[in-house]
């Protein structure tokens, strides 16, 4: 890889995480707000790739690996707390989400 | 460079998408968004020579992670009129200035670090990455990386167990 394809794409995951960042901050609901969460896991990925064939060093591509395997679960687990959270009050708003608390 | 085509293109659709994700108001609308942004990213990880990544990006996150994202839309009847408007005034400037903000100072500080960057150990391999990729990486994960990738697959059993018990119908007490 030559180096000076290194800066762009740190600039383009750069430039994923904040807009992941933004929806996080600006969406009002649980399903828009995971799949924020999804786009900066996707922003870190694209950080280990780059700086793995920066390196030619198959480690980083083992936590992309990794990665993906854990966003599955997270969004399998989100997923079925919106179902159940949505069966109990038919509303999907944030003020709801204060009755997970222990 | 031909490596320069795949990544740029595939770097707007991803941005594109993102922005589009964020921005629109009916959720089926923004998730199919996301699957267009990830479609972008898996070109961007074949522009970087990573083809089994990319291929697994298309498989596993658009192919299985955002269609569970559709089928949960569908399910829970997720109309534009259920989700709230974007917030008006001081909250959207401030939201929008404190991500440029994050964005401007990310960037600074990793031209300063990119100058910083050790010299490549990779010049004297001479192995195409592109070659090595499956071999090394299959042989690294299961031997350096063993007790993590055991340790994901329970994770993933503990996923399962996890979405059962909480999506079950139980009767009300």
């Amino acid at each position: 890889m030559k180096p000076e394809l290194l800066y762009p794409c740190l600039l383009l995951a750069n430039g994923l995480f904040t807009l992941g960042l933004l929806g996080l901050l600006l969406r009002r609901n649980i399903l828009l707000t995971f799949l924020a969460i999804e786009l900066m896991l996707n922003a870190a990925n694209l950080n280990f790739l780059t700086f793995s064939r920066y390196h030619e060093e198959p480690t980083g591509a083992i936590y992309v690996l990794f990665g993906i395997c854990l966003a599955a679960v997270e969004a399998v687990i989100g997923l079925g707390l919106v179902i159940r959270l949505f069966r109990q009050h038919q509303n999907l708003g944030f003020a709801k989400l204060a009755e997970l608390k222990w | 460079m031909l490596s320069w085509i795949p990544i740029g293109l595939g770097g707007m659709l991803a941005l594109a998408g993102a922005a589009l994700a964020i921005a629109l108001r009916d959720p089926i609308y923004a998730v199919l968004a996301l699957v267009k942004s990830m479609l972008g990213l898996a070109l961007v990880y074949f522009g970087l020579g990573a083809d089994y990544f990319g291929a697994i990006q298309i498989i596993v996150y658009a192919g299985a992670i955002l269609v569970l994202f559709l089928f949960v839309v569908m399910l829970v009847n997720l109309t534009p009129s259920d989700i709230p408007p974007l917030p008006r005034g001081l909250p959207l400037y401030g939201a929008i200035f404190l991500a440029l903000l994050w964005m401007g100072l990310l960037s600074w500080g990793l031209r300063a670090f990119g100058r910083a960057l050790p010299p490549r150990a990779a010049e004297a391999v001479g192995v195409p990455y592109l070659y090595q990729n499956l071999k090394a990486i299959g042989k690294v994960l299961l031997t350096a990386y063993a007790l993590p990738f055991e340790v994901l697959s329970l994770t993933l059993l503990v996923g399962l167990i996890g979405a059962t018990l909480l999506t079950q119908k139980r009767p009300k007490s």
